[in-house]
């Protein structure tokens, strides 16, 4: 969700630089003459139709002040751009994920690894394991503390049961839990109908 | 450096630092505001415990200032492990 609110949070910066440069532009070029001329900014309020807007604004201000179906739409467009409004602010302002786990932060230095590294090494280790047919893993920080969890999620065939390929596969990625300080939780669950076997 | 597989430049190949006639991938030496530079290294490391990993290419950054110098101004060394390879993958390198 926050991943989408950013993408279309970047979308509207860029749509809105652009117009912003768009205008920018064109009123520096109608600024070059001055008076009545074409290339003023008087021109440029009659191309744009500036006179016919007004009144057409004014219209639609008129008919806002009064009661009625138009006031009610404007109030509820209000409401859903407030709305827009703040989910583009998440969308700026939510933190990143961190891609690092932080391991140890001292005044020697910081020593970090990247989650989708630590990750993709415990798959690797995991299907390793007998019985395994697909694992995946996530490794996520705990907080402020430097232990990082490892969440390993395999399958395995009908023919084995959890338990056992849990110990199996806590024993094949122990070189990494054991070299990296994570914290390792491991669920295995028979694998759907169809998946990959053995 | 046991341990230690290759250094890594990154995917756009930008965390390198010339050193003379030399280019050091993996390697990035910033000015400290308070004086001194921080060395930052990205590496590609075995399967091994890693804080003992970091203390040792520490000690050995540590020296390798020393001989050239410049203990003095070698401030925090930060260590990256941006790939973890299994001894299969280290055998096919």
């Amino acid at each position: 969700m926050i991943l989408l609110l950013r993408a279309v949070a970047r979308f509207v910066v860029l749509v809105l630089l652009v117009a912003l440069a768009l205008v920018g532009l064109t009123a520096a070029v109608f600024s070059i003459q001055g008076g009545d001329s074409p290339l003023s900014l008087p021109g440029l309020a009659e191309h744009t139709r500036l006179p016919e807007v007004e009144e057409t604004v004014g219209d639609y201000l008129d008919q806002l002040e009064a009661d009625g179906p138009l006031a009610k739409i404007s109030a509820l467009a209000g409401v859903g751009a407030v709305l827009a409004g703040v989910l583009l602010l998440l969308g700026v302002l939510a933190p990143r994920r961190k891609r690092l786990v932080i391991f140890d932060n001292g005044e020697a230095g910081r020593l970090g690894a990247r989650r989708r590294t630590l990750a993709g090494v415990a798959e690797a280790l995991a299907e390793q394991a007998r019985g395994v047919t697909q694992a995946r893993a996530r490794v996520r920080p705990r907080g402020r503390l430097r232990i990082a969890r490892l969440r390993v999620t395999v399958s395995h065939g009908r023919n084995y049961q959890d338990r056992e390929v849990e110990e199996r596969v806590l024993s094949a990625i122990s070189p990494l839990v054991d070299s990296s300080g994570l914290t390792p939780r491991v669920e295995a669950r028979v694998g759907k109908r169809g998946a990959r076997v053995e | 450096m046991a341990g230690v597989v290759s250094s890594h430049a990154g995917p756009q190949g930008t965390w390198v630092t010339a050193d003379r006639e030399e280019r050091l991938p993996g390697v990035l030496a910033t000015a400290l505001a308070g004086g001194g530079y921080g060395v930052e290294l990205h590496l590609v490391t075995e399967v091994v415990p890693l804080l003992p990993l970091a203390d040792r290419v520490r000690s050995r950054v540590e020296r390798a200032a020393a001989s050239a110098g410049l203990a003095d101004v070698l401030g925090p060394v930060d260590i990256t492990i941006e790939d973890v390879v299994t001894p299969n993958e280290v055998s096919k390198r």
